[in-house]
């Protein structure tokens, strides 16, 4: 109330004040405006993409009329009883009915799907083709023709395709299929780049002629045709799709019954998680950059009160209350924050429209390009806001400016206010000077070491993110299997004995892990969860508590279910695959990146016991040896023939490989705006430096010091700031790097990162941070070679 | 015969100001004559202290030369300058100017420790020397801002003099002092003149005018007037006072 008053009551000597002040100060203007635009480029960006694709999804759910649940079962599991179930249930209003081909992969180029199902059907309604610029909707969607297929746009990014390449489909009894990719098409159930399952569209004369020729081989055990049904929960009901799913299933067993089932809620989740769980870490080390801005602010706020202590003195003389100079800094500041947010938000279009579209190659939905003006504008008021009251702290000291004192030189006292006992040494005089002026200033310099400390910590912490990917034994800790390759039976009649494999590729490197598994989903205490289950459970991976389910009776749960479904180790669980039903003893519970962590882990023979058949036709392996795998699998070539196939994952076609560039990107980011931070706030506080420092400067000028011994004390002493910073940063980073990404990676299912550290993953951002304090303090010092020494010292 | 230790001829400065120049120093030729203690004196914005910046190569001048053994300092680089301001030429500042994070000791050693020829020892030495001559001895730890301004001010000669420069400049050496410190400053000048040290110093003040050897008299930039003086005694000061203000008088003071 009182700046309010102040403002009406004398705006304008305030605003000759404020004109003036920016005017003399213009680099402090433009820093504080540069740091906020960056700021704003990136939260502008992020709240604006999120809000592009978060809207598409919504308008692409609407559109398709997808329902509620989408369950692919089979005509057999699906009985005209249980179909009647369904229709008449309470909580359902439709259903509707697609028959699909069920696939086992598919390949294009180099790139393949990772033996994923895919449904393949005639085109049906609720899909958008999208243009071939893949920047809008086709107006109509042309009919296919033989040997044409329509891919979700997902699979662009995935497979690396594009329209008018060949892919090629793998189907039952080895049986592959050439389709040339007419175009790429809106699916929201499955569409997105991270979910495995996809709906791809074929013309009724392909549908027929597969069918025709895979039908002789389809047994009991072998899927080929599949109904993809998609129920619509009755309108008005105020039930969530999971529960709305949990229910149905528990009523009539559609979900248990089935090939797999995906709500809408949960669609919507995988389809979001790749560029959610991006954006929140860029977002996350975005709000440490702002404090970064507010660190820098509040240093320049306090040298500057330091600095013109005389003239605040005398403007308090001239009969300026104090209320109008913290009036005027609070402008200041606030204007310069200002312009930087209008020409961020004017910088952030091109950039948003660029991660748009790369975040509609993963999301496999066609996003507008729009501006999240609402949440940017209270963003942008939340900055100014928190700023404003930032100054007001940092200029309370302006009260206890007397203007007598202050004009008399009593603002000089408060330089060099303490002093470590740091000899002066004659070897390296302006290191052992360099570190003096740090040591007997430290007040003025802790912001710039906290600032390299949050740096150093955003940065050893994505290197951890990297790290994480590339670390077999990370990963492995974290439940998530990383193979050198598989070996499967390539026909049904094929007999041979794993041991028999085993044994010749031992002849080349020790085996380190080897297993046979097959994945699906089952229901769990009635919920539809992804069901991994493994020959040799001793071999499991992210175990958190209790153990591996050993025992036939056994099974572990991801911490998410446990809290999903409120249970807990020595608790009972019922699993329900195809109306068998029986009752688990929980063993552990551990970490899986299958299906964001819900999921659950049981042995063969549990399976078996649930009515699951285990055709044991596949196991995979880990070498002791890595680069030994192209040796073993030509023995096992050489010596088996097409008896077997082998699917080799060198790291360059698996979803891991496109996690690692998104890491990248991410690392690139965030050095990139580090390195520009250290530029914006070293040339900020280097320049306030220089300007309290002119006289001894000049003094040790005309003592016979040269400009660049000066300037490289200015150097040495932010060198030794960096230092400070990177050991309170490792710090940081050892206390918090993993917390922080268990936070940040928990939608992925991921609750308890295990970090490893690597010398590199250190030595970079030390190396870095080192090296932009050391090089732009020493340019900012530059200063120091243009001014004569008379005119320090006489100031 | 007197030699000369710093010669210059044609000196100019000029400083940009709305515009236009305003002309500091205006064609000065002047010698400062080894052993002497020279005083320039001036009515406020003469150009003494002007010409003291840059008969010491800490400011450059618009034209003319300088000349020091044989060099131009008007055109020596920036680490020609610096070391000879570490070897040859001390300075002392009315302000003082001490580093204010160093302590007295510090103060006084780090100039010498600029010089590359001798050793960490004998600088310490020599600054305890200093410290005693200078009768500072007993608070050589203190912080600058911990001690009285005579004691700063001594503090800066005993700096100044570390590396035993050939030339001593002084600008308004007693400027920021009372008249204790003045008197024990001016002493202590007088003292190093009379042990051979050569001393150019600018001021305003008859009582320290009087301890030179030599005084010229500066007025819009010009030298216009020079008086030569015995060595300073003190049983003489009372004359020699009279003779200065009299000298003074002459020039319009």
């Amino acid at each position: 109330m009182v700046i309010l008053y102040e403002m009406v009551g004398g705006t304008m000597e305030i605003l000759i004040l404020l004109k003036a002040n920016i005017l003399r100060k213009k680099g402090t203007f433009i820093c504080i405006m540069l740091l906020t635009a960056i700021v704003d480029i990136v939260m502008t960006t992020i709240f604006s993409v999120k809000d592009n694709y978060t809207t598409a999804i919504r308008d692409s759910i609407e559109y398709s009329d997808c329902g509620d649940i989408t369950v692919v079962t089979t005509p057999k599991a699906l009985t005209d009883e249980l179909r009647e179930d369904i229709k008449k249930h309470e909580l359902v209003e439709r259903v509707d009915y697609f028959d699909a081909i069920c696939s086992n992969g598919v390949q294009c180029g180099g790139e393949f799907d990772d033996g994923n199902s895919q449904f393949m059907m005639e085109l049906r309604g609720g899909i958008r083709l999208l243009n071939e610029n893949a920047d809008g909707y086709a107006e109509e969607i042309p009919k296919l023709k033989e040997g044409e297929i329509y891919l979700p746009l997902g699979y662009k990014s995935k497979l690396n395709c594009d329209v008018g390449d060949n892919i090629t489909v793998s189907l039952i009894h080895g049986i592959k299929k050439e389709f040339k990719i007419k175009g790429f098409v809106e699916e929201i159930t499955f569409g997105a780049m991270n979910i495995g399952w996809k709906e791809v569209f074929i013309s009724k004369e392909d549908y027929g002629r597969i069918i025709e020729e895979c039908k002789p081989f389809v047994t009991d055990d072998i899927v080929l045709e599949t109904i993809v049904m998609r129920i619509h929960k009755r309108s008005g009901l105020n039930l969530s799709a999971a529960k709305f799913q949990r229910k149905l299933n528990l009523d009539t067993g559609i979900v248990s019954t089935s090939f797999g089932a995906l709500n809408i809620e949960q669609s919507v989740h995988y389809t979001k998680i790749l560029t959610d769980t991006v954006l929140n870490i860029v977002l996350a080390f975005t709000i440490l950059l702002f404090f970064i801005v507010l660190i820098v602010m509040s240093h320049s706020i306090g040298t500057e009160i330091e600095i013109d202590y005389t003239t605040l003195g005398v403007l308090k003389s001239q009969g300026f209350t104090k209320g109008k100079i913290r009036l005027v800094f609070i402008l200041r500041y606030v204007l310069a924050e200002a312009v930087g947010i209008f020409a961020g938000s004017i910088a952030s279009i091109p950039i948003e429209r660029k991660i748009t579209g790369v975040c509609q190659e993963i999301t496999g939905v066609l996003s507008g390009k729009g501006f999240a003006i609402w949440k940017c504008l209270i963003f942008a008021s939340g900055i100014i806001f928190v700023s404003a009251m930032l100054i007001l702290i940092k200029t309370i000291k302006i009260a206890k400016i007397s203007p007598v004192r202050a004009i008399s030189g009593g603002g000089e006292e408060v330089f060099f206010d303490s002093r470590m006992n740091l000899p002066i040494k004659k070897k390296a005089l302006w290191a052992s000077l360099s570190l003096r002026q740090l040591t007997s200033a430290k007040k003025r310099y802790m912001g710039t070491i906290f600032i390299g400390a949050i740096l150093t910590f955003c940065m050893i912490t994505v290197n951890l993110t990297g790290n994480i990917l590339t670390s077999r034994n990370a990963l492995a800790e974290m439940g998530i299997l990383t193979i050198d390759f598989v070996v499967y039976y390539s026909k049904d009649d094929v007999n041979i004995e794993w041991e028999e494999i085993d044994r010749l590729v031992e002849k080349s490197s020790q085996i380190k892990e080897k297993n046979s598994s097959l994945n699906f989903y089952a229901s769990l205490n009635g919920e539809n969860l992804f069901c991994e289950t493994y020959k040799y459970p001793e071999y499991a991976h992210g175990i958190i508590r209790g153990r591996a389910p050993l025992y036939e009776n056994e099974i572990m749960v991801t911490e998410m279910v446990s809290d999903l479904l409120g249970v807990k180790i020595g608790d009972e669980a019922t699993v329900t695959f195809k109306n068998k039903e029986n009752t688990f003893i929980i063993s552990g519970i551990y970490q899986s990146g299958y299906d964001t962590g819900m999921s659950f882990y049981m042995n063969f023979e549990g399976a078996r016991k649930n009515g699951r058949n285990i055709d044991n036709n596949m196991r995979y392996y880990v070498l002791e040896d890595k680069s030994k795998t192209d040796e073993v699998i030509d023995k096992i070539s050489e010596k088996y023939g097409d008896m077997l196939s082998i699917d080799v994952y060198d790291g360059s076609t698996s979803l891991l490989t496109q996690y690692d560039q998104v890491v990248s990107l991410l690392k690139l980011i965030i050095y990139t705006f580090s390195i520009l931070f250290s530029f914006v706030v070293i040339r900020m506080v280097c320049t306030k430096s220089f300007i309290q420092e002119r006289t001894i400067i000049g003094i040790y000028k005309a003592l016979g010091f040269t400009s660049n011994m000066l300037r490289l004390q200015f150097a040495v002493r932010f060198l030794s700031m960096a230092l400070l910073g990177e050991v309170l940063g490792g710090i940081l980073s050892i206390l918090f790097s993993g917390k922080t990404l268990s936070i940040c990676l928990s939608l992925t299912g991921i609750t308890k990162v295990v970090v490893e550290y690597t010398p590199m993953t250190v030595i970079m951002p030390i190396a870095v941070i080192s090296i932009s304090f050391f090089v732009f303090s020493y340019w900012a010092s530059r200063k120091i070679n243009r001014v004569e020494i008379r005119e320090l010292v006489t100031e | 015969m007197k030699n000369t230790i710093l010669k210059a001829s044609g000196l100019c400065k000029s400083f940009a100001h709305n515009g236009g120049q305003i002309h500091v120093l205006s064609h000065v030729d002047i010698e400062i004559y080894e052993g002497d203690f020279t005083v320039i004196m001036g009515a406020s914005g003469s150009g003494k202290s002007t010409m003291l910046y840059t008969l010491s190569g800490m400011d450059r001048a618009t034209a003319g030369t300088v000349m020091y053994k044989g060099g131009n300092l008007a055109a020596m680089k920036e680490k020609e300058l610096a070391r000879l301001r570490h070897t040859d030429f001390g300075f002392i500042f009315q302000q003082m100017h001490l580093i204010s994070n160093l302590s007295l000791f510090e103060n006084i050693a780090v100039s010498g420790y600029l010089n590359k020829d001798r050793s960490v020892s004998e600088i310490k030495n020599k600054t305890k020397q200093l410290l005693e001559r200078m009768n500072i001895s007993h608070i050589m730890e203190h912080l600058p801002t911990q001690v009285s301004g005579g004691e700063q001010q001594r503090c800066a000669i005993a700096r100044a003099v570390i590396n035993s420069p050939k030339l001593l400049f002084a600008d308004e050496p007693t400027g920021a002092l009372n008249r204790k410190n003045t008197t024990e400053v001016l002493n202590l000048l007088t003292e190093l003149n009379k042990s051979g040290q050569s001393i150019l110093m600018v001021t305003h003040d008859i009582k320290a005018a009087i301890r030179g050897t030599r005084i010229l008299y500066i007025e819009d930039g010009k030298i216009v007037g020079e008086l030569p003086l015995p060595p300073y005694n003190s049983d003489e000061e009372k004359s020699r006072e009279t003779q200065v203000n009299a000298w003074l008088s002459s020039m319009k003071w």
